[in-house]
């Protein structure tokens, strides 16, 4: 009798011995086949681009069977989604403030205040008068654009910040406006300065290196000539609102 | 001509050569590096030009390769930092959106967080003086030569990443100049799971939760069933006015924010009724409001209780006391018993009386009086009496008393 219990005890033993086993190799068996793909590839996703059509559908069959993943890519695709949605909105003061403050003395900067002159409206578009402000040689690195100033604006005024770029021989152009932070299609022409230039949807646009002074008290035309977009990728629009 | 093309071969062959080893990195990406040797190097200034204005109008990776080899114009620094700057602000307004508040109290928020997120990165953009970024040319350079070969989007997925951790540090680093209290609060959870192998840590919608899990394997903390049951989220979040009511019940001021972290949890996990976590926030808000009721407690005690070195000064100023009423009591014999002007019993109660006085004066009695000490001894002692009979002397006897007592306490100030 005491021998048949101490059998069945080692039956017991060795049973819940191999059931350990084999659920051990399950959850060894479980990641291995879980096979997640990295989080570079993740990424690449949310892109839409980077990723051939063979990686692209099994990272897509991946996320359907991995919470974990879909997680992950979802807080991505969010993220993704705020950037290229800020992408799209105007240079700011603090970048463009930090841009110059970080650069060689050489670079020359300021702003031009554009107040509307709705009666020399023409085919080029809305008339602006304008205002040059060049900024003095920093004395501190506390000086920053008076973003304040800007917003005591007359209505439907601009600013066209500008900084010149030695290397290039060019003048940078950044659009700021109360009204709009969404530039994409708008066209400057300055008489006399440089053609038509468009600005990109940040607001950042490049005409050939001037005078600074024939940027004052001139009269400049702002148009709007919107472009269809192409279906773009997610990389791409962040891209394009990038460069100028 | 001959000559001529075979010796710019060569000069080019002795240049790439020449070039740091980090250069190579771009250049096996099969990036342009020329430009990278300096003014003298004519021809290759010259190309550099040229190529850079081929590819600058949509290469984000030659943009990083022109900020990396410091060869980059002011348009494309200003390109760079707005990028930079943008998935800083990014990634700030996702936490926003999470429901962290990284915004201060300034009114426009917007404004804030545009400076906080140049705040973040600024630190990046630190130059050696000759307008290169060692900390940007060190990481991109590492992290370009570990992939086989690399593109736009994984050069975007380079800077997010480097962004995103610089901003990360920043915040932290802003936060806790902002809130020093919170920030070691935040410390001590994080201590506490660590050594506690019954506590854990899991993510879930961008909040981090800590749960008890009463000795389950719970280390993955994987979203499968049994961790769903055991974090009980099909009920409701515990209230926070019963948590802060049932935290109170088990708190000691004793306690660690460790140990008094792990009976929290420990409690909480005994409520089958609620959710088996908490969020970090509310354990920081709880931990926050439990220990400021425990300073004002702590600081309302001390004003009442007597410290051992309060005991001493007492027992001092008391024993000046025995040597003023013995002063008092040589005037009162020699002037008014002797003299007949005062019997004997009540030059003894006048003694008590004005003994009770210099103690009502060190115990910061504000109902002390004359009249009330005296009638302690005398209680048939009308006011009109005390006018009449008492008056005089007792006073005048008090205030010497007074006069010398002062004079005992400022020899022991």
């Amino acid at each position: 009798m005491l021998l048949q219990e101490k059998n069945n005890k080692h039956n017991l033993q060795a049973r819940l011995l191999s059931l350990i086993i084999a659920a051990h190799t399950m959850t060894n068996l479980s990641r291995t086949t879980r096979n997640c793909p990295g989080s570079m590839q993740l990424e690449l996703l949310c892109l839409e681009e980077g990723l051939n059509d063979e990686d692209r559908k099994r990272s897509q069959m991946h996320l359907q069977q991995c919470g974990d993943c879909r997680q992950t890519s979802k807080e991505l695709d969010t993220f993704y989604a705020i950037l290229t949605q800020e992408m799209r909105r105007t240079i700011n003061n603090s970048s463009f403030d930090f841009t110059k403050r970080i650069s060689s003395d050489k670079v020359q900067s300021g702003h031009l205040i554009c107040e509307p002159l709705p009666q020399m409206n023409n085919g080029h578009g809305q008339a602006f008068r304008t205002k040059l402000n060049i900024d003095v040689p920093r004395e501190t690195d506390d000086e920053k654009i008076d973003a304040v100033s800007f917003r005591s604006l007359k209505k439907h005024s601009l600013v066209i910040r500008f900084m010149t770029d030695s290397v290039s021989s060019k003048l940078i152009l950044a659009l700021w406006s109360l009204d709009t932070d969404d530039f994409h299609g708008w066209v400057l022409h300055i008489p006399g300065v440089s053609e038509s230039v468009r600005f990109n949807s940040a607001g950042l646009a490049k005409i050939p290196q001037v005078n600074l002074e024939r940027l004052d008290d001139k009269v400049i035309y702002l148009g709007f000539d919107m472009v269809p977009s192409p279906n773009e990728s997610r990389l791409q629009k962040i891209i394009k609102s990038m460069v100028s | 001509m001959y000559w001529q093309d075979f010796a710019l071969r060569e000069a080019v062959c002795l240049t790439r050569n020449m070039l740091q080893p980090s250069h190579r990195v771009w250049e096996k990406r099969g990036f342009n590096v020329d430009g990278l040797c300096g003014d003298n190097c004519r021809w290759q200034s010259g190309t550099n030009k040229q190529t850079r204005d081929l590819m600058k109008s949509t290469s984000l990776t030659q943009l990083i390769s022109n900020i990396c080899s410091g060869t980059y114009s002011q348009s494309e620094l200003l390109q760079f930092i707005n990028l930079a700057q943008k998935i800083s602000l990014s990634y700030l307004k996702f936490q926003e959106l999470l429901g962290k508040r990284i915004s201060g109290e300034r009114v426009e928020a917007e404004g804030e967080l545009d400076d906080l997120a140049i705040d973040c990165i600024a630190e990046l953009f630190g130059t050696d003086g000759n307008g290169n970024f060692p900390q940007l040319k060190k990481y991109y350079e590492l992290k370009i030569a570990e992939l086989p070969e690399v593109n736009d989007a994984e050069v975007l997925v380079l800077t997010r990443r480097l962004i995103i951790r610089k901003t990360k540090q920043e915040l932290s680093r802003i936060f806790r100049e902002r809130d020093p209290e919170g920030a070691k609060i935040v410390r001590n959870i994080k201590v506490a799971v660590r050594s506690c192998e019954k506590l854990r840590v899991f993510r879930d919608m961008g909040k981090e939760f800590v749960f008890y899990t009463n000795g389950g394997n719970f280390h993955e903390a994987n979203w499968n069933g049994e961790l769903i049951a055991h974090l009980r989220k099909d009920k409701p979040p515990i209230p926070e006015d019963i948590l802060h009511t049932r935290f109170l019940d088990i708190y000691s001021p004793n306690d660690s924010v460790s140990t008094s972290i792990k009976k929290l949890l420990e409690f909480i996990y005994g409520l089958d009724g609620f959710q088996n976590c908490l969020p970090m926030e509310a354990i920081i808000k709880l931990m926050r409001s439990i220990k400021f009721e425990a300073f004002r407690e702590r600081l309302l005690t001390e004003e009442t209780e007597a410290t051992p070195l309060d005991h001493l000064e007492s027992k001092e100023i008391e024993s000046y006391i025995g040597v003023v009423m013995q002063d008092i009591w040589d005037k009162i014999q020699s002037q008014y018993i002797d003299t007949g002007k005062l019997e004997e019993t009540k030059a003894d109660i006048y003694s008590k009386a004005l003994r009770d006085v210099l103690y009502d004066l060190i115990q910061k009695k504000d109902n002390s009086s004359y009249f009330r000490n005296l009638k302690y001894y005398l209680p048939e002692l009308s006011q009109r009496e005390y006018r009449q009979q008492e008056r005089s002397v007792f006073e005048y006897l008090a205030k010497v008393a007074k006069r010398e007592f002062r004079k005992h306490l400022k020899e022991l100030l």
